[in-house]
């Protein structure tokens, strides 16, 4: 028994992650855009597996709650509101593509740089003293001292959303 | 050996005493919901199965359990399938860190005593928060996917309104956090050991939370999902059967885990009332009878007050809620400090 | 070991994911399907169902999703913050008041443009 449960707490990361490119996929290609979205749900659930096996506890609820819980909604809204005949649909994803292709390229370049600027392995022993008192008390802990500024202008960002949203839809509703 | 005890044997079984504790609550939840309306509209409620009519919730689940599956045809078969399933199941997980006391050893069975609560993570609040923000997808999808559109209307409405929520609740509960320091179930009990409830100095975050917790489970006076008047029955009306009674038993285990948020947030959880702890009940009971307070709370709003207009709903929510829970954090944080 | 403290939310997870399948399994054998084409077309009060739901929605929807998720985020910085407040002290009390009072300004301006109002 306890030989399964090391096997789990060694492989439960790679299985989720296996799972989550998978579903990831299926996103893409699935042609019916509602269960594109179930697939985009799995895959923010199945993320947020992937942070609790990193022992982010508090990172993987956020995931749960903002990107399975708030953004996906927006998604289903939004596949609601426009009404799309299936010629339409297809034409809607196909005129950007040379664009896309440059977005795609520059994102891969980036994340690659990311990638190999990141130094794994294990963590040095001051992060695993700070997630054991739980990940909640130790992000708030670095982000309300050492990263104030980030966080106050997360709520700039935010403002500007909202202001964003509000003025695209009533504008337009009024001519 | 003991490593499988502690965190796989314990666990599983905490888990089933849980989940059939739960099924059983919803059983006896219906059958006290019809019965104290009916009383309260003076009328007797069931009476033909069994005395007093006690059996009428077993009858029911038979009847639901044996009734035809309908998948209309212009359904969407998959998600059709998926979206009771994507209800039931963050409604049933909510519980996994609810403590129903303080600490058992299952009658002395154990020699180590164990958490009433299957597993008291630390961020246990947020936990149940974001476990169930993802409920809203069964209405969603259930609506979307039957293809008909009452269901459609009725699933888009109760996102709009269930969202709206959202942001007042969560909001309500960041008071008692801020008085508590943690997020942990349990620690959250705890705190109000040393003091009094929070809900003496919480009063208003009480307030908010308890009419918000009502428009999450789309209860009455706000049960516009389900406006039969203009929606028929919203974004069920397509289902049958034991799909039908995944949304109902989901909307049950709903209601029975915002009273117990309530109990563990505002009322102390399992500790005594103040100046009873003399009587010796155990804590379970304690926690048992609160619960049930919040519970009969739900029905006696549903048999007084009528259901409110969908735009009052909404701007209520927006426009008083939101400010009160924001000038509670503003109030609360100063007077920690 | 850290994570075991969610190994029981697994055992909950494959449970709660068993019970409705097992159910509607077992149910199975138990219920009826004598199917005709009236009782599977859509609900529509006893009328012809002539064509596919109405998919136009308004666009507050829409508007009401977006301020949902702005408001989201921020909760989400109050419970971290909320958590660490006695060791923050006046400090913290000063840089969330900052971080809200920015954030009112985009509430109230969603007020006066009437994003709030559900006409």
């Amino acid at each position: 028994m306890e030989a399964l449960v090391s096997f789990f707490s060694n492989y439960m990361l790679y299985i989720l992650m296996g799972v989550t490119i998978l579903t990831a996929v299926g996103v893409v290609y699935s042609k019916n855009a509602v269960h594109s979205v179930v697939a985009l749900l799995l895959t923010m659930i199945l993320v947020a597996g992937i942070y609790l096996m990193l022992d982010a506890e508090f990172i993987a609820a956020v995931q749960l709650l903002v990107y399975a819980g708030g953004i996906i909604v927006l998604f289903v809204f939004m596949l609601l509101l426009v009404a799309l005949h299936k010629d339409e649909a297809l034409r809607l994803f196909n005129t950007y593509t040379l664009i896309s292709l440059g977005l795609v390229a520059f994102l891969v370049i980036m994340l690659a740089v990311v990638f190999f600027g990141t130094p794994f392995g294990p963590a040095p022993a001051t992060v695993t003293n700070i997630v054991k008192g739980g990940s909640t008390e130790a992000v708030a802990g670095t982000l309300y001292s050492a990263y104030i500024l980030p966080f106050e202008i997360a709520s700039i960002l935010l403002l500007v959303a909202m202001v964003g949203a509000i003025v695209l839809t009533k504008e337009r509703g009024k001519s | 050996m003991d490593f499988t005890m502690i965190n796989i044997v314990i666990p599983a079984v905490k888990i089933l005493i849980v989940f059939t504790v739960v099924l059983l609550a919803v059983l006896i939840m219906t059958y006290a919901e019809r019965k104290v309306i009916a009383f309260m509209q003076v009328r007797l409620g069931p009476m033909r199965v069994g005395p007093w009519g006690l059996l009428q919730p077993i009858a029911d689940a038979l009847k639901l359990f044996s009734k035809e599956d309908i998948i209309p045809t212009m359904a969407d078969k998959l998600v059709y399938f998926l979206a009771p399933t994507l209800a039931i199941v963050p409604a049933l997980l909510t519980f996994l860190v609810v403590p129903f006391g303080d600490k058992t050893t299952f009658f002395g069975l154990l020699k180590q005593p164990t958490s009433m609560a299957i597993s008291d993570l630390n961020i246990g609040l947020l936990y149940i928060l974001a476990i169930s923000s993802v409920g809203i997808y069964g209405i969603l999808l259930g609506g979307w996917s039957s293809n008909s559109k009452y269901p459609l209307l009725g699933a888009l409405r109760s996102a709009a309104q269930i969202v709206s929520y959202e942001v007042p609740l969560t909001l309500a509960l960041v008071g008692p956090i801020l008085m508590a320091n943690t997020l942990s179930m349990k620690g959250i009990v705890e705190a109000q050991s040393k003091g009094m409830w929070f809900v003496i100095p919480q009063f208003f975050g009480f307030l908010v939370y308890m009419a918000c917790a009502v428009a999450e489970t789309n209860r009455a006076p706000y049960d516009l999902p389900e406006a039969e008047q203009e929606l028929v029955a919203g974004f069920h009306t397509e289902y049958s059967g034991m799909k039908f009674a995944f949304f109902y038993l989901a909307e049950y285990a709903n209601m029975i885990v915002v009273s117990a948020i309530a109990t563990v947030v505002f009322l102390g959880g399992w500790l005594p009332v103040p100046g009873l702890a003399f009587l010796h009940i155990p804590a379970i009971i304690w926690f048992a009878l609160k619960v049930a307070f919040f519970l009969f709370i739900f029905l006696w709003l549903r048999a007084t007050y009528p259901r409110y207009r969908y735009d009052q709903l909404m701007q209520i929510g927006w426009k008083f809620f939101i400010p009160v829970a924001l000038i509670n954090i503003f109030v609360t944080a100063l007077l920690v400090l | 070991m850290s994570h075991a403290q969610y190994i029981p939310l697994l055992i909950f997870l494959v449970i709660a994911l068993l019970f409705p399948l097992v159910t509607l399994a077992i149910a199975k054998f138990f219920r009826p399907a004598k199917y005709n084409k009236s009782k599977l077309s859509p609900y529509e009060c006893g009328i012809e169902v002539d064509k596919e739901p109405e998919r136009n929605f308004h666009v507050r929807y829409y508007v009401v999703a977006v301020i949902f998720l702005i408001f989201d985020v921020e909760t989400v910085f109050l419970y971290p913050w909320a958590v660490k407040y006695r060791a923050l002290g006046l400090f913290g009390f000063v840089e969330m008041a900052i971080f809200l009072i920015i954030l009112i300004f985009g509430y109230v301006y969603a007020w006066k443009k009437g994003a709030l109002e559900w006409e």
